[in-house]
């Protein structure tokens, strides 16, 4: 028994066998201090290639996996096959304590890291690789799974928490690049989800919590600020590699890469400097706008240019690098974010307010400070609608760009999703 | 505990204070009888602290400071005298005036909490009414103390909420539930008091649904499970009513007239006739009334049988013998006092019926919210949470409805014409005659009223 089991220790050992972890691909340098560094841990100890599995489990899915596996009967497939099986036993709440369980260290490293100041120690180009980014999901996933289950159980604090931590990840990795910042504007509805499907859980300490965190929130430097700051730095740095063509024609190339094999030396010269000096004024146009009210955040046309667009000639070349600057998606993006973070904090003052006074407050001003009921979107008050039933409605009209906002995302012509409400309780929450 | 009640009693008795409950009540204490520890819960809550944490509003100090300006700045107008026990409570009022719901509900669990200490012991243990005998001279002080003891019950399983304590604070709820319905079928007013404290109780689980988790669910079904495996205490209630009713002869065969209204110059029929009567005419009067009680009230039984369906049929006048208009025989008298005696059993009827249906409903509430916690999603209908068997609601012969709507859901009995749509927080619908928060006395010119 001994002699095989050491054949394996061996084998696993074996460097040309292991496969390059996460951290070792992305951090050169260690630091205790940034957590950045536990965040890629965290990605390493929940990327064992089975928490997709558990993400996208839905009843059934053993059958389904049975029909595709065939008769193949390799080890991943009957692991999977096992895992699938275990998973259709245990239902919805079985699948989200098992993910919860089996990736807790992960969790573990996730909130380790959010006691840090958080910085990628990485020399961004424009061509280094993030192979930590597919992976960095499922610990939000992780988050709303662990929620669920502490919920669940009885444990509402850990709930919060949970969804909290999973929040503070997302918002301390969005100031770093404009790539981790969509990241994060991607993840924060999930987790806002999770957590408007939880409201009547909350109890009035946690209500306190959420209010001391989105306070915490929003007194930070905005995030875009510092991510496109980051993206200026990275054009200006990687100028050279993003008007020159690789060393060969990849496989799928954009128009404007192809076109970098057409560009004379004397094209690309002129071609990175109209992208450096577009750039430093687009970033200059940007930044005086948000030194302006968030109302007005969405004066400047920012518009993703489509990538397949062909590109045949210089000007359309810079064109396509300048005004694809800065734009994350777009900027009504930023203020459907910042809008939900507000939302949550009045959402958890409402429920605070409803332990104390065992009635929902009869307006906003009842519950929310003064300077808390603007909505600086919409440039109007939020709206709160309490109803007899004893259930509210939470929103801002939010503008001609995001629509009405809430806190449980709802993306444009979309009934709804799939998350429930506490039981007993309507569309609207009741705190 | 135990021997700070010792103290305590022998306190009040060198004091020359009231008796408590416990000392009016438990004669002959017994240890294996969890009704001497309700009744001592009773004497904690009997105190005007309490009362004033339970009744609390914003406004509460302020009502009780112009109800004293009212009394001496224009006495003529003024609603009464202000003694010194009102100056106390003024003076705990105005602690009280700065803080808001959730502290006051924490004060009285803190405060008080002894009594829900005393109402766990003794759910563990079995519950009896330990008065040897019962009739119209009997008091019941401890049954209006015990909506109080549900309202404390229910006052700390709101601060566990509050706390994130959902665990403790189901607990809570199920103790309270236990606890009130162990006090019942003793007799009618028990049984009504039982009523009024799940009532309390219940509606503070349907404030706490979105609260509940799915281990909390598990518990909910457990006791509501155990719950309607029990037959129903009212037909044990209703026997025990015959024999108070009878017990109650003696009385009212000694002294007619007792609780005659002098005022009204008129003399009540059955106390001129009784004045009139031979002992020995009384004491057949006394044999036939026993016999015709005892009668009734089998009857009764009989009619209503086992299956709570069919308990709405039963009407109160049926059984009865019509009212004569006057009294010149025994059987006349007896005639009379039957009717006289005989409570209005259709009311307390749908009151069980009503409370049965909330206990149902906690069953079912329970099991929606398990299977929400197990899929993430509502049940589309009750089928996909329970068996045909807990779907089905006795007393109107249909289904519970559940409905889904606005991401929620709504479930309920379709109730009677007399009591409206039943859930699990009953909401007495307005257009329906109102309804005194009391119990209903069980002998209506006799009795000494708890």
């Amino acid at each position: 028994m001994l002699l095989p089991l050491i054949a394996l220790a061996i084998a696993a050992g074996a460097p040309a066998q292991q496969p390059k972890s996460l951290y070792d691909q992305v951090v050169m340098r260690p630091d205790p201090s940034n957590g950045f560094d536990d965040y890629i841990r965290a990605a390493d100890a929940i990327n064992d290639g089975y928490a997709r599995v558990y993400m996208t489990w839905r009843p059934g899915d053993y059958d389904r996996l049975l029909k595709l596996a065939g008769n193949s009967t390799d080890a991943a497939t009957t692991e999977r096959l096992r895992l699938a099986k275990e998973l259709d036993e245990g239902g919805y709440l079985g699948v989200q304590a098992a993910m919860a369980k089996r990736y807790g260290r992960a969790l573990d490293l996730l909130r380790q890291g959010n006691q840090k100041r958080v910085w990628d120690p990485r020399s961004l180009g424009y061509r280094t690789p993030l192979p930590e980014v597919p992976v960095l999901y499922a610990l939000v996933a992780l988050c709303c799974s662990a929620a669920y289950t502490d919920y669940a159980k009885g444990d509402p604090k850990a709930g919060t928490r949970d969804l909290l931590d999973g929040l503070s990840f997302a918002s301390n990795l969005e100031p770093n690049s404009m790539i981790d910042l969509e990241k994060g504007m991607a993840w924060e509805p999930i987790l806002m989800n999770r957590f408007a499907g939880s409201l009547g859980n909350i109890s009035e300490a946690d209500s306190r919590q959420v209010v001391a965190f989105v306070d915490d929130q929003m007194q930070r430097p905005l995030a875009y600020a510092s991510a496109l700051k980051r993206q200026r730095d990275l054009v200006v740095s990687s100028i050279n590699d993003i008007v020159t063509p690789g060393l060969k024609h990849r496989e799928y190339e954009t128009p404007s890469e192809a076109f970098t094999w057409t560009m004379t030396a004397e094209q690309r010269n002129q071609a990175a400097a109209a992208i450096v000096d577009g750039v430093n004024r687009r970033y200059s146009d940007i930044m005086q706008m948000l030194d302006g009210p968030e109302s007005t955040w969405n004066s400047m046309r920012m518009e993703v240019p489509d990538p397949d667009d062909p590109v045949s000639d210089v000007d359309t070349f810079v064109r396509r690098y300048v005004e694809g600057f800065g734009v994350p998606g777009s900027m009504s993006l930023i203020q459907r974010e910042r809008t939900s973070m507000r939302l949550l904090g009045l959402n958890a003052r409402i429920i605070n307010f409803r332990w104390h006074n065992n009635r929902l407050p009869n307006t906003l001003a009842e519950a929310v400070p003064k300077d808390r009921i603007r909505d600086p979107i919409s440039d109007q008050d939020f709206v709160y609608e309490p109803n007899p039933d004893g259930t509210y409605r939470l929103y801002s009209k939010g503008n001609a760009a995001t629509g009405i906002i809430e806190l449980r995302y709802r993306p444009s012509g979309s009934g709804g999703n799939d998350q429930v409400p506490p039981p007993g309780i309507s569309a609207q929450a009741r705190g | 505990m135990t021997i700070s009640f010792l103290v305590s009693g022998v306190a009040a008795l060198l004091l020359g204070q009231h008796q408590t409950n416990y000392q009016r009540i438990v004669v002959h204490p017994n240890p294996a009888n969890g009704y001497e520890e309700y009744v001592r819960a009773t004497d904690v809550v009997h105190n005007y602290k309490l009362s004033l944490l339970l009744s609390w509003t914003p406004g509460q100090y302020d009502d009780l400071r112009h109800a004293k300006e009212a009394v001496f700045e224009k006495p003529a107008r003024g609603p009464g005298k202000w003694s010194d026990d009102d100056d106390q409570r003024l003076a705990y009022a105005k602690q009280l005036h700065d803080l808001d719901y959730l502290e006051i509900q924490k004060i009285a669990s803190h405060d008080f909490g002894g009594a829900l200490d005393l109402i766990r012991t003794g759910n563990l243990k079995q519950v009896w009414d330990p008065r040897e005998k019962m009739d119209a001279e009997t008091i019941f002080p401890e049954l209006a103390d015990f909506k109080t003891v549900a309202k404390l019950v229910k006052a700390d399983a709101y601060a566990r909420f509050a706390s994130g304590d959902s665990a403790v604070g189901t607990k809570d709820l199920i103790d309270g539930l236990t606890f009130s319905r162990k006090i019942a079928g003793g007799n009618l007013i028990s049984e009504l008091v039982s009523i009024a404290c799940q009532a309390i109780l219940y509606g503070e689980f349907e404030d706490r649904l979105p609260q509940l988790t799915e281990k909390d669910s598990e518990s909910m079904i457990k006791f509501a499970e155990a719950s309607l495996a029990e037959p129903p205490t009212y037909l044990q209630a209703l026997k025990r009513e015959a024999a108070y009713a009878i017990n109650s002869l003696d009385l009212l065969f000694a002294d007619p007239g007792r609780n005659d209204d002098t005022q009204a110059g008129q003399e009540n029929p059955i106390s001129a006739y009784v004045k009139k009567m031979s002992p020995a005419e009384k004491r057949r009067a006394k044999e036939l009334l026993s016999r015709n009680i005892g009668s009734y009230y089998d009857n009764l039984l009989r009619d209503m049988g086992t299956d709570e369906s069919t308990w709405p049929t039963v009407k109160d006048e049926s059984g009865l013998p019509p009212v004569p208009a006057t009294i010149t025989t025994i059987e006349d008298l007896s005639d009379a006092i039957l009717n006289m005696m005989t409570p209005i059993h259709s009311q307390a009827t749908l009151a069980v019926l009503r409370s049965r249906t909330q206990l149902r409903l906690l069953d079912l509430h329970a099991r929606i919210i398990r299977f929400r916690w197990h899929n993430n999603r509502l049940p589309k209908d009750l089928k996909e949470v329970a068996p045909e068997n807990l779907i089905a609601d006795p007393m109107t012969k249909t289904t519970f409805v559940y409905e889904l709507k606005d991401g929620g859901y709504r479930l309920y009995g379709r109730g009677l014409d007399s009591t409206g749509p039943i859930d699990l927080k009953y909401r007495r619908p307005a257009n329906l005659p109102g309804q005194d928060d009391g119990p209903i006395p069980p002998l209506t010119s006799l009795s000494g009223s708890p």
